[in-house]
This record gives C-alpha cells, structure tokens and sequence, in this order.
C-alpha cells in the first residue's frame, strides 16, 4: 500500500458552499439482469420496454417538479448531479438529455456542477456520448467490471473486454475529460494473476478515477441462492484482501490517490458527488429507491419502478420511509461514512454539525482504537490508517447505535 | 350392612407401559362408578397438569375413592391410586405401590410386554401386591391378546390365563375389572387400634392450606387434633383435617387403618412431608415406621440459564414454585463465564429434567438456555475426602485426585430379535458391560448391561430407538457407584482455561471428544483481529488444538446511492452481536459457540 500521506482535505476541488445540493437519478433499467446485483433494477426488455421507460422518466419529470416546487429548496444550488441505476445508458440519451434540461429548469446549478452518468459497455456510443456532454454531463462512470472475458461471463455481465476498450474509446474520442472505472474483485474463481491484468489494463485505458469494488453476496440473489446450494464456492476472504492490496498497490504507483476505502483517482479528480455522501452533505434522490438526506432527515423512495410510477401519477410523493436523525444518530453516521476517507472527520466538523463532543461520546471507544492502532487521532482529526483499511467495519461498526 | 368398611376397601394402583393406556382404563372405572357427573369427565381425568394430558404421561401421582355395588350386591370402596408412568420417578411409584394391596397391569394388546411393564410389574412383586393382568386395546385389528398372554407369562413369570381382555377405548370389559378387583384383591389388613402409621405416597403444596399430604394409613387413627410425628425428619404438627379423594378433597372425620386420604397440617414444606416417610401419632408413637423410606437423590444434573439476563429474578422464583410440589427438584445458584447467572438443577431422570424445562418455559414462559446433563460423580481426593461433584467445575485439580467413580445403571432393553445385534452394538459403544440375554417364544428378547449412567444421558434412547427402527423399549435402574478411568478435560482459548466448557470424560473417550470440542470451537468462532488458538488439555498435555487465522477483511466496499440507512443497520448488527459476546481473554465468544459445544451430544 502506498506510504503516501492522505492529501489534506483543503486540496479538494471546491469544497462545501452553503446551499450547495446534490441530486441523484435513479434509472432502474439494464440490459439484463446479474446475478449478483441486489439494486432496484430490471432488464428494459421485461419491464416493459422503452414505453414503461418513457412513463417512468415522466414520472421522475413529476417527482422532480414536486420538489423544486416546495419552499424547502429555495436557496439551494446543484453542485453535483448524478445518474445512476441500473444502467442510464440502456436508455436513448436523449431522454437522460432532456431530463437534465428539465433538472437544470427547476434548480439552479452551480457554474462547475459536476454532473456522473453511469454506463456499461455496450450501451455506449461515442454520438451518445457527445449528445449527453451536451447536456452539461462532465464525467462518465463506465462499469468495466474486469478485462477478462471468462470473469465477465462467470459474473453474468452482458458484455465484452473488447466491448469494454471499445466504450472506453468512444467516451473519450467524444470528449469526455473525466471518466471512472468500476472493477469488482473476489469474484468465486477469479484468481490474483486475473485481477492484476485487469489492474493493468484499466490503468492501460487512463481514466481520471478508478473504483475497486469486493463483490458481495446479498440475500435473495441468484448468486447467494448458488452459494448456498453449494454451485458456486463463497467468496474466499484473504484471497479478496490480497486482491485490495493489489489494486491498492497497482493504482498508487500508476498516481492514482487510494482517497476512500474502494476508490482512487488522479489528483483533483475525486468524486465530488460521492464524497458528499462521505461528508453526510445534502442530496435529493430522485426516482425509485432513491434516497435523501436534507435539513436533518433521511428519506427514500418506494422501490420498483412500477411501484413508484404509480404513486407520483396520483399526484403523491413517492416516499416509502422517512426518519428525523437525532444529534446521536447523525453523529455516528457522519463517522461511519466520514472515517471511509483518507483525511478521516474532523473533530470540530463533527461538534458543528451535531452539537456533540465527539469526545465525550466515544471517548472510550477512540481510545482503545486508538491504542489498537486501528485510529489515529491526530491535528483534531480521527482517521483509520490505510493499512487497516481492510478491517474498518471493525472500526466503524464500535460508532453505531 | 354387616361386613365392616375395611373388609369392603380395595386400594389398588394401574400399572402400564406409556401409552398402553393406564389413563383411558381410569377414565372407564370412574364412567362405570358413575364416580363423576358427565360434565366433570373430562379425558384422563386423573391426569390434571396440561403437559401430562399432553403428553400422556402421569408425572404426579393422584388418588381418587369410588363407590362401587359389587355383584354381591355390597357397596365398596375402591381407592385408586394413580402412578407416575415413567422410570425416572421409580421410588415414587414403589411408594404409590406401597399404599396399595393390589394392582392392574395393562398391557397393549398389540405391543405386547415392554420394558416398563417388566419394571413397574416387577416393582409391584416386590411389594407383594395382587397383580391383575389386563390386556388392553383388544379392539385393535392387529390385537394379539394370545401372544400378550404368552408375553405375560414368559418374560414377568405371572400366572395370565385370567389375564381380563379390555378395551378401555370403546369400554368392552371394563366391569370385569371391577369384579376382579373386588374378588381378587385382598381387603386392607391393619389395626385400627394399634398406634398409628400412615405412608406419605404423595404430596402436593395447595398456596392457601401448605402441603397436602396423600397418605395410606397402615394402622391406627388420625383425625383433626391429632398431634403428629415425621418418623424420618422428626418433625410435629397438628392435624387440621383429614378427608377423602373425590374430585377434589373431601372431609371426613378420621382415617383409619386401610384408608387411602389426605391430611392437612400446617405444613409449609414439602420438604417437611416427604414421599416415603410415615407419619405417626406423638403422643403414641409407633415402635419403627413403615419401611422403605428414603429422600429423594437426583441422579441427572445440568445448567439453566435464563437467555436474557435479565429474566434470572423470574426463573428463580419459578424453580421455587415448582419445588414447593416436588421434593426431588434441586437447585442452587451458579454462574458460568459462559453464560452468565443461572442454576446447577438436579433431577430424578432425563424425563425428569425434560419435564422441569418444558414447565419453566410453557407455565412461566421463560427462554431458557439448558447445558448438556451429567451425573454426580464421586472423587476420593488424596487427602481421603469423598467429594460429590455435579459440575466439572467444581473438580478439585487433577493433582488431587486418586480416583473417581461415577453412577452405573443396570438397563433393560427389550426388543424382537432382529434388532438384537443393533441394541447391543449401541450398548459397547457406550462403555456397557454385558448382563444377560433371555428369549422368549414370542421373538421378544431382554437384554440387561450396565452402564454408566452418562451414556445413556446423551441420546441413547434416540439411538435406541432409530437403531431398532422404533421397536426396542427401555427401562433403566440406578445400581450404583463404581470406579471409572475419568479425567477432566479442559478447553482453552489463547491459554486461558474456559471453564464453562470444561467437561468429564473417560479416559479412552478423551482423545476424540477433545478434538470433536475444538473442531466445534473453531467453526463456532468468527475469526477475531489476531490469532486464536483454540486447545483441549488433561491436566498440563494438550491433546487436541485447532487455530483460527487472524481476520484478514471485514469492509464494506460501497455505500450504495447514499443508502446510509442500510450500511448503518449493517454495523450496528455487527456492534449488536459483539454485546452478546463473552471476553476469554482477549478473545470475542458468542453465545452460540458455547451452545455448540454444551448442549449438543456426538
């Protein structure tokens, strides 16, 4: 792992303004469904194609509306924006190019809002790509997932490697300046030789920023059900530690900067988007499933885009769930997710935001991370080192509830 | 009338194989007596707990009185004393037994003689009773009232050409077996005028009155006022009141020599009217009491604990409930590193310690915890102490040791033939020695070893039963200590001793159930930020280790589309779980790693 130190927080391109808001668009559709995908999306074709997809982005159009109209956003600006799912791309950009139109009619955005879309191989073209930089897009996610063909069949991916270089290539002949790769590893079968030849290539193919993800089993998958049949072996723990190491390795030496616990980018190049998740800033998610978090309250849509479809029709907000976070609850929170970053909280953030000393509430769990040298405290900031990075949940799971 | 009450009582007792049916043949004679109203027969009406209904089976004894106009045309009394059914309250049913002159043996026609008929029918010899064969089920279309006899006659030596065939059921036969009872049961002998003797056969705590006490009187009177002796505790009391079994107690003015009633005397412990002793009158005390008295020894011990702590106030003021009707019930405070507060509880038996549980949790809804049973073992220690030791913790260190014994059990197996090779198999493998084999004309065979009681702690009737494919029935009866080869054998996390998980063994057995606890161990336990080492020792040599690697990866990778909830209510299940843990050391153990090791036998 590198030895760097973590880059200081005041290097971030702009940081925090007051009013500043990010919005998250949710698009449930892909071209087919893996088997390891837990998220709230369908393949296009069974969920009613392109005609269930267009009354679906009327709805989010509705639900978008809803919102802007509410005197609770007055004064705030876009400073990110970002486009998730699913796959966006499944969709014509068109569609994503008007939405954000729209998106751009109800708020006001900030001159250098960073506005994401996600996109998969094969979903991707370069006169697509160019139509949605036209649309005030400034970065591509692409989900590359690996380079290799055999793990990209054992993941169920609907793509190719060469499908994959190819997107790469028409991203950036379109002009995209700012583009991420998602790999995964600890994939049942993939060895370590595997995933550093992926390493290799993605960092072969330049991009700005680099998410490593360890896949994970979640409940009610095709992939957990094939576990627990005993069809698929279970992810072998210290071989996926050894891949982190790889990727932490590889990535830092080829200059990227390891600025959260899965992801890496060139210097000035991090997400701003998700590290105001990090940072426990202020989002509207906008679509099903999606999720919030404004002025104290985190909220989430009703899942399935049928589902949610329906109840903005009837005029009513979407929302499943809300809940009011108590001074305790959100001090927790913006330590668990703050902690996921290389420069760690600071002590006085934490006293601004929630009204409590982080100190006196936690004061014996920070000292004995601290004295197991899984935190260190240092300059009124807490951080986990890089080298236990592997083990935060130990660390983060001492601040829950 | 001129024959006088005693020459017209008969006191008798129905003995049977569980689910031979005992309590449907007492629901017929109290029908036949017209002994209850309609509305008041209730099925199995001597059986009052929800859990012996359940069940079917009788784990305290009743009496009831009948009326009964006799061919002859004379009204008797008959005073049916209900037995508890199963092996682990033998003592109980000998001292049932001991209040009665006379007893049915119902035998299931279709099963034919198991092991409990032998016992209880054998228990019933020795007491001298007149014992009436019954075979019962007769209606039964695979009903074999022939090869019962036979049955009968072979393997318990009794006379079965009168053997009465009944089928309680559907009711054919049942005023035969009131005819035999009358003709062939002898009337109650005693002297009403000698001093007195009355056998406690039961006893149970009514919260408004004290004890209750169940007694036969042998000889003698006893009334209100009377002034009374325990002869095995010493104890005085004065009679409140004596009365009858009807459906409830009813009042008389005095019991005498014969009789079968209850007495009432201020008595606030059960401990205070023990089954088996005999009260006596103080001011005229009898030379010796009646005899086979002795208190009640549980044999079977294990850990109750409360799942939540914080449920421990309630389960000890449960166990003092339940005590206060059954003298045999031990407990005393213990607690474990393991599982915090609890009870070291003693029983009779395994249906015993079963039946205890299963009322703590139904009568007083508590989530228990139970520890695997062990027996009492004895240590002569090399200072020539004899130390009673329930509890491996409660071993002196191996050092001082010079031997051990632990309890043996003579065990009765019947079985057809077939599964003869299986049934003995099973008893080798649990350190059995061979007694005897017998044979009879019927394909029954009886097989008796002996056994340290242990072994059969620990799914030996399970065993027993999927080895002979259900057909083989047991019975079993404590002979006593002898010497064993035991050793003590300690579990250890990263050195330090667990003693909760500490546990008795023979020697030869020690290899293999120390590498089977650490192998439980290993798997029970979630790798932790260091090494653990998990090993299984006799004294200072370790004969079994297994290590667990150091965590390597616990990290959540993604934070998915600002789905904070979802992450949050990961960690604090992860935090939630650690809570539930107990510290060995530095080491994490959940709860459920304890309970791998001590409440799942082999």
């Amino acid at each position: 792992m590198s030895p760097r130190k973590p880059s200081s927080p005041s290097s971030k391109s702009p940081s925090e303004r007051p009013g500043d808001l990010s919005v998250y668009l949710h698009f449930p559709f892909c071209l087919s469904k893996c088997p390891y995908c837990d998220f709230d999306s369908v393949p296009l074709s069974t969920a009613g194609g392109e005609t269930a997809a267009r009354r679906y982005l009327d709805a989010m159009a509705i639900e978008m509306d809803m919102r802007a109209a509410s005197p609770e956003f007055l004064g705030a600006q876009l400073a990110t924006v970002y486009c998730g799912g699913g796959t966006p791309t499944t969709l014509p950009p068109e569609w994503l190019a008007n939405l954000l139109a729209r998106l751009r009619l109800r708020f006001p955005w900030a001159a250098d809002a960073e506005v994401t879309v996600e996109a998969n191989p094969g979903t991707v073209s370069q006169a697509g790509v160019r139509t949605l930089l036209g649309a005030g897009v400034t970065r591509i996610s692409l989900g590359v997932q690996s380079f290799s063909d055999g793990v990209l069949r054992t993941l169920g991916r609907a793509h190719t490697a060469a499908q994959a270089r190819a997107a790469v290539e028409a991203i950036r002949a379109a002009g995209c300046q700012n583009l991420n790769l998602d790999l995964i590893y600890g994939f049942p079968g993939q060895t370590e030789a595997e995933w550093g030849a992926s390493l290799e290539e993605a960092v072969a193919c330049g991009p700005e920023h680099v998410s490593v993800y360890a896949l994970s089993v979640e409940k009610g998958t095709p992939l957990a059900a094939d576990i627990e049949a005993g069809r698929v072996a279970p992810p072998d723990d210290d071989l996926a530690a050894a891949m982190y190491l790889r990727a932490a390795d590889s990535l830092s030496r080829a200059g990227y900067e390891h600025y959260e616990i899965s992801n890496f980018a060139r210097p000035g190049r991090q997400c701003r988007h998700n590290r105001r998740y990090w940072l426990s800033a202020e989002y509207v998610g906008l679509g099903c499933s999606a999720h919030s978090h404004r002025r104290g309250i985190r909220w989430n849509n009703w899942g399935g885009p049928e589902v949610y479809t329906q109840w903005v029709e009837r005029g009513v907000l979407p929302v499943e769930r809300a809940e009011a976070l108590g001074p305790r609850r959100r001090l927790g929170e913006m330590l668990m997710l703050g902690l996921r970053l290389a420069e760690g909280v600071s002590e006085q953030e934490l006293a601004r935001a929630c009204g409590l000393d982080v100190r006196e509430v936690f004061g014996r769990e920070i000292a004995r991370l601290c004295q197991a040298g899984m935190l260190l405290a240092d300059a009124g900031r807490l951080r986990i080192p890089q080298d236990r990075w592997l083990l935060s949940d130990e660390v983060l799971s001492q601040f829950a509830a | 009338m001129a024959i006088p009450v005693q020459q017209r009582t008969r006191n008798f007792c129905i003995i049977a194989h569980i689910d031979h049916g005992k309590s449907t043949l007492a629901d017929r004679i109290l029908e036949y007596t017209h002994t209850l109203g309609e509305r008041e027969m209730r099925e199995q009406v001597l059986d009052q707990m929800d859990l012996e209904r359940e069940r079917g089976i009788t784990i305290k004894a009743s009496a009831i009185r009948l009326t009964y106009r006799a061919q002859d045309g004379q009204d008797y009394v008959l005073n049916l004393i209900d037995t508890p059914g199963h092996v682990d309250f033998t003592y109980e049913v000998s001292r049932s037994l001991a209040a009665a002159e006379g007893a049915l043996l119902v035998v299931d026609a279709a099963q034919g003689v198991e092991a409990q008929t032998v016992a209880n029918a054998h228990l019933a010899l020795e007491q001298g009773l007149e014992i009436i064969p019954v075979i019962n089920k007769i209606d039964l279309p695979n009903a074999s009232p022939d090869r019962t006899r036979v049955e009968i006659e072979e393997i318990i030596g009794l006379e079965a050409d009168d053997a009465l065939l009944v089928s309680a059921k559907i009711g054919t036969g049942v005023p035969e077996v009131l005819e035999a009872i009358v003709q062939r049961v002898p009337p109650p002998a005693g002297d009403p005028e000698a001093p007195l003797q009355a056998l406690i056969f039961d006893s149970h705590f009514d919260p408004h009155r004290g004890i209750v006490c169940y007694v036969r009187v042998r000889n003698g009177r006893i009334a209100a006022g009377t002034k009374i002796q325990m002869m095995a505790t010493g104890r005085r009391f004065e009679v409140q009141e004596v009365g009858v079994f009807g459906l409830g107690l009813s009042r008389v003015d005095e019991l005498a020599a014969g009789s079968v009633g209850y007495v009432i005397a201020g008595i606030k412990e059960i401990g205070e009217a023990r089954v088996g002793d005999t009260i006596t009158d103080a001011a005229r005390p009898a030379s010796k009491p009646l005899p086979g008295y002795r208190p009640a020894k549980p044999m079977v011990f294990c850990g109750i604990y409360p799942s939540e702590n914080d449920d421990y106030p309630l389960l000890r003021s449960a166990l003092e409930r339940l005590s206060l009707n059954d003298a045999a019930l031990l407990y005393e405070p213990e607690t474990s590193v393991a599982l915090g507060f609890g009870f070291r509880c003693g029983f009779l038996g395994l249906l015993h310690m079963e039946i205890v549980q299963e009322r703590l949790e139904r009568e007083y809804g508590l989530d228990l915890v139970a520890t695997a049973p062990s027996v009492a073992y004895r240590v002569h220690t090399t200072t020539g102490e004899v130390v009673e030791v329930d509890s491996p913790a409660k071993l002196p260190p191996q050092d001082r040791i010079a031997r051990i014994e632990e309890p043996f059990v003579r065990v009765t197996i019947m079985t057809p033939s077939a599964y003869v090779g299986p049934c003995i198999e099973l008893c080798q493998d649990r350190r059995g020695e061979y007694e005897s084999m017998e044979h009879s004309h019927t394909d029954r065979v009886v097989i008796t070893y002996l056994l340290p009681l242990s072994e059969i702690l620990l799914e030996f009737f399970d065993q027993l039963k999927s080895r002979s494919r259900g057909y083989a029935s047991m019975d079993y009866e404590v002979i006593g200590y002898r010497e064993s080869d035991l050793v003590k054998l300690d579990v250890m996390i990263n050195g330090d001793p667990v003693d909760a998980l500490s546990v008795i063994v023979h020697k030869s057995e020690a290899q293999h159930r120390g590498r089977v606890l650490v192998e439980r161990l290993r798997k029970a336990l979630r790798r932790q930020l260091f090494e653990i080492r998990i090993q299984a020792a006799l004294g200072s040599r370790i004969i079994a280790s297994e290590r667990i690697a150091p965590m390597r990866k616990n990290v959540t990778a993604k934070c998915y589309g600002g789905d904070v909830t979802r992450k949050r209510k990961l960690l604090e299940r992860q935090k939630a779980g650690k809570k539930r843990m107990r510290q060995i050391g530095k080491v994490d153990v959940p709860q459920e790693a304890f309970l791998t090791v001590l409440k799942i036998a082999e």
